[in-house]
């Protein structure tokens, strides 16, 4: 009881991070995503003995992740939120980079949010999990179950998109 | 630009470009001005994103690991749960023990009653066999002379 006690604190401490903002990015609703990673880990906890190696549960645990997202959203039938944006007071004044440099931050920031916000879930995913995750493409595509030249054209157009509305904006 | 090129930066960016394509890209980014920005770009989003990621709240943490212990709770109420079991099963032990004891004394009583019955039914048979014996008459036998002597 207490090796899986301390193996699931190991896994929770190790993943925490990057599932919550998975999750929360997912879905830009932050009781919501409070309300699935709870879940993720509690049946992570209660499968742990099904899980076979600790690469694989990274693996699961996004992979359940993002399967309570679309049940969720199957269920409600609804989409997200309102998020906070990174408000300009919360800027820390104390930080070493120049007052414009901090605005355009939180500007990019800003778009960044709102882009992911309205992008369609398939694409996002991807984005995400790349991003927040750290996969590979392969092990992306193992995730979503799609093809690895897929995940690849998805996260170009992603990008591009992304990339676009920030050019315009530094520019 | 061409798309190739962007999403050989990509592969790049996202540490999955092979060794040989690398040099080419390089040269590319050396040449071509549009290159380099949409390189500079994607790892200004990368950074972005990275130094957006929120630390996990530490009240959703505290609900997880509570959530996560209270299994253990069920253990220990899982071992009540045999305590109580084992204590009902000696319970029902005892009430069949009970039961076939108390079956066995109504026996006995049954049968200590049938003997009662017996001796005083062959209390009576003695009765009435004592009653059933002629009256016992006794007649004296003097075997000794009586002298009478007067006192004059």
């Amino acid at each position: 009881m207490e090796i899986r006690t301390n193996n699931f604190l190991e896994i929770f401490h190790r993943t925490k991070k990057k599932i919550f903002n998975f999750v929360l990015r997912m879905t830009y609703d932050r009781m919501l995503s409070e309300d699935i990673v709870q879940n993720v880990y509690l049946k992570l906890f209660e499968s742990m003995d099904k899980i076979e190696s600790a690469s694989s549960v990274e693996f699961w645990l996004f992979t359940t992740a993002r399967n309570e997202i679309y049940h969720y959203y199957r269920n409600k039938k609804i989409h997200s939120d309102k998020y906070d944006y990174t408000n300009l007071e919360d800027v820390d004044i104390t930080s070493d980079e120049s007052i414009e440099d901090i605005v355009e931050k939180a500007d990019i920031r800003d778009h960044l949010d709102e882009q992911l916000r309205f992008m369609p879930m398939e694409q996002k995913e991807v984005f995400l999990l790349k991003e927040f995750g750290g996969y590979s493409y392969k092990e992306i595509s193992t995730i979503l179950n799609i093809d690895a030249e897929l995940v690849k054209s998805r996260l170009h157009k992603v990008r591009k998109k992304i990339i676009n509305r920030i050019s315009r904006l530094i520019n | 630009m061409d798309d190739k090129l962007l999403l050989m930066i990509e592969e790049y960016a996202d540490g999955e470009l092979n060794r040989e394509d690398e040099s080419f890209l390089f040269e590319q980014l050396a040449v071509n001005a549009e290159a380099r920005t949409y390189f500079r770009n994607i790892n200004l989003v990368k950074n972005e994103l990275e130094s957006a990621a929120e630390e996990f709240p530490s009240h959703l943490e505290k609900i997880i690991i509570t959530r996560m212990q209270s299994p253990a709770d069920r253990i220990s109420f899982s071992r009540l749960k045999l305590a109580a079991a084992v204590v009902s099963a000696v319970l029902i032990l005892l009430s069949i023990i009970t039961f076939r004891l108390l079956n066995e004394v109504s026996g006995y009583r049954q049968e200590i009653s049938q003997v009662i019955t017996q001796l005083k039914e062959q209390n009576k048979t003695i009765e009435t066999l004592y009653n059933c014996f002629p009256p016992a008459v006794i007649h004296p036998v003097y075997s000794n002379e009586i002298i009478i002597k007067p006192k004059i």
